[in-house]
């Protein structure tokens, strides 16, 4: 599911930006010396970017073995979903604790 | 209190479990019941401790059962009549076997804990596992936990709760358990008879009615945990001393970050995540729970804590720091959860607690809940320095009109410069939410969205919470003053059951937990019905969920790529907006 929420206006929810993060783990599987120069000197590696202080802190945490399993397959799968977005579906599920019941049927 | 028997009366605690092992591994060992064993432990009494949380999280990760075979916990009547003494094979042989380890047979007096997770899977097991005792080794059992003080704001739904646990245990807690207790351990294992008095924070049964007694006070202490098996809390964070100084740099940054600045359901997947890595350079570490201050002074509507006014207690600065230092060291862990009121709630207690921590070179990390006013720029810098990572404000909502109402007594420009300061000073501001209340328009709930849009590089991350009538809060307890007419559903303890099952046997992740709170619902007077409020509350939390911070969605995905697992993150909309007395 991806952000496709609207408001009651019927306006599109903002759209999270693509995220700056998959773009450097791209140029990482594509780039050999560019990822060795991530796990070595990452914040040489990272000038140029754009980045908050959470996603600099993801990429500088990352090691040898998180980038040799990357493939352009997975980290299209891992990326594949953005979850900041509550969407309306979600939320009727949550409140599926409580149903609501007429006065009628307090009385009975 | 000193127990003058040969043998030191022994009391067995049993913390009923809830659904949680079930999603993710536990991170906080049991606050409540910390509290309650130092009581004891300190009036002489001999105390083993038993969370049957971990030994459920066992049988989970061994396969032993599926979510589907808990469904007799979700059945009102199947439970009752189990605690009345009627066979159930499938509840009697589960919590048999969950009580393994226990030594059951050598207690005097057993305390079963119904949690404090607002989960039903603890308050239906603390019921079996209490009817367990009783009916194998006929020992007295009294319930307590922060659940009973739900179960008992909503007790016309769960009488039928109630009177099976004052039927046929020997005390039910509500309230502060430290001191209350104690008191019926003495009784119970004197073999004295308790008589059916009125005892404060002891819930009784007069006919067929519930009655809720004044609770206890608090009283501040330093919970003890000794006993349990602790490595069953660990938070995993990374330790490499033997790695470059760059790298244990961003090794300490990152810890900080999943302790403090990721939301909870994030610090659980970053624990599950590293947990796996275990021994590679990264180590198990507790994060320590305490509270040194109970009752507020405001009178927020919503909060349970608005009703009655009930007298500070708040410990000194000597003992605050006494404890966490013991605490810290004890536990081997500078890591501290607190769950305060209010961080500064007291005059001058700011700057004698972070001046005392700065001067004795104690090294703490620590997070808290705080209010806007009278916090300066030098006392957050102060606490800056005393460890403080993390603060939670409750700002509720931004609107003018909403803060009158329920008298929430923030200045919006107070909260922005405040705001703006914990970012300059590196203090992670996190604020409380409420949408959904009675008449919030479209103007009000605007208000809070600009509010939140306008600050959003000063607010780090904002729980949602939809709001929700606590029957011992203004609102609910004068309900019409506040413009709304309460519905009261009938079976509604069934209900949440179901719906509490419908979670489990669909197996969706944790975040799709049914708000157990909203067992009642409310038409606006001159306004909109409950069905409208309903539909309009969908398109509120989706916008709100819209605005925060991407950074969240980030880690969760390079987790799961650490994880190698992917799958859509959860959807957060939390639910736990009363105060926790």
């Amino acid at each position: 599911m991806t952000t496709e929420s609207t408001t009651r206006e019927g306006q599109s929810a903002p759209q999270p930006s693509q995220s700056q993060i998959k773009e450097v783990l791209e140029r990482a599987i594509a780039e050999p010396e560019f990822a060795r120069l991530l796990l070595d000197d990452p914040d040489t590696a990272l000038e140029g970017y754009e980045l908050s202080d959470v996603q600099l802190l993801l990429l500088r945490s990352l090691d040898e073995e998180d980038l040799d399993k990357l493939t352009p397959e997975n980290l299209e799968e891992y990326f594949a979903v953005d979850s900041a977005v509550y969407a309306p579906e979600d939320a009727a599920l949550v409140q599926q604790g409580y149903e609501m019941y007429d006065e009628e049927d307090l009385e009975e | 209190m000193t127990v003058q028997a040969q043998r030191a009366i022994r009391v067995l605690i049993l913390i009923a479990p809830g659904e949680q092992p079930m999603f993710t591994r536990m991170n906080l060992p049991p606050f409540g019941t910390g509290i309650v064993t130092a009581s004891l432990r300190a009036a002489g009494y001999e105390v083993e401790l038993c969370d049957l949380n971990a030994g459920l999280r066992r049988m989970w990760v061994e396969g032993e059962f599926a979510k589907t075979d808990l469904r007799p916990f979700y059945d009102e009547r199947a439970v009752i009549d189990y605690v009345g003494g009627a066979q159930n094979e499938f509840l009697d042989t589960f919590v048999g076997r969950l009580l393994e380890d226990a030594d059951i047979a050598s207690a005097d007096v057993v305390g079963v804990s119904a949690g404090g997770d607002f989960s039903f899977l603890e308050m239906q097991s603390a019921l079996v596992v209490g009817g367990h005792v009783r009916r194998h080794y006929g020992k007295p059992v009294v319930l307590g936990g922060n659940n009973l003080d739900y179960l008992m704001q909503f007790k016309d739904a769960f009488a039928s709760w109630w009177t099976a646990a004052l039927t046929h245990f020997n005390g039910a807690v509500t309230g502060p358990g430290e001191d209350v207790f104690v008191e019926l351990v003495a009784a119970l294992a004197g073999d004295k008879p308790l008589l059916p008095m009125a005892r404060p924070g002891v819930a009784r049964l007069s006919g067929a009615n519930v009655l809720r007694s004044p609770d206890a006070v608090h009283r501040i202490l330093a919970p003890d945990f000794d006993g349990l098996a602790l490595e069953d809390y660990h938070n995993f964070v990374f330790h490499r001393p033997q790695a470059s100084p760059r790298k244990q740099g961003v090794d300490e940054e990152w810890n900080r970050m999943q302790l403090y600045k990721f939301p909870t359901y994030l610090a659980w997947k970053a624990n599950d995540t590293l947990a796996d890595q275990a021994g590679k350079g990264v180590e198990g570490r507790l994060v320590l729970p305490y509270v040194f201050n109970y009752n507020c002074p405001y009178n927020c509507a919503f909060c349970t804590e608005s009703l009655e006014r009930l007298k500070l207690v708040h410990a000194t600065v000597d003992d605050v720091i006494g404890d966490m230092v013991e605490m810290s060291e004890k536990y081997q862990s500078p890591y501290f959860y607190l769950f305060n009121n209010y961080f500064n709630l007291v005059n001058g207690f700011v700057e004698e607690f972070a001046s005392r921590v700065v001067l004795h070179g104690v090294k703490l990390h620590w997070s808290d809940c705080a209010r806007f006013n009278s916090l300066t720029h030098e006392r957050l810098e102060l606490l800056a320095a005393s460890g403080c990572r993390k603060l939670t404000f409750g700002l509720e909502t931004a609107s003018t009109k909403m803060l009158k109402i329920i008298d929430k007594r923030v200045k919006l420009a107070e909260a922005e410069r405040v705001l703006r300061w914990c970012k300059e000073l590196g203090i992670w501001a996190d604020l409380e939410i409420i949408t959904g209340m009675p008449h919030e328009d479209e103007e009000c709930f605007a208000e809070t969205t600009e509010f939140l849009e306008r600050n959003a590089e000063n607010i780090n991350y904002f729980n949602i919470n939809r709001y929700f009538v606590a029957p011992k809060s203004l609102m609910g307890a004068k309900p019409e003053d506040y413009g709304m007419r309460l519905r009261k559903t009938p079976d509604a303890y069934q209900r949440l059951l179901d719906a509490n099952y419908r979670w489990l046997a669909e197996d969706r992740d944790f975040s799709y937990k049914p708000q157990n709170f909203r067992v009642y619902e409310f038409d606006e007077i001159d306004g909109r019905s409950a069905e409208q409020l309903t539909a309009d509350i969908v398109p509120k939390i989706a916008k709100l969920n819209s605005l925060q911070s991407t950074d969240f969605s980030d880690a969760w995905q390079v987790l799961a790529m650490r994880q190698d697992r992917t799958g859509r993150a959860p959807a957060r909309m939390s639910n736990e907006t009363m105060a926790l007395a």
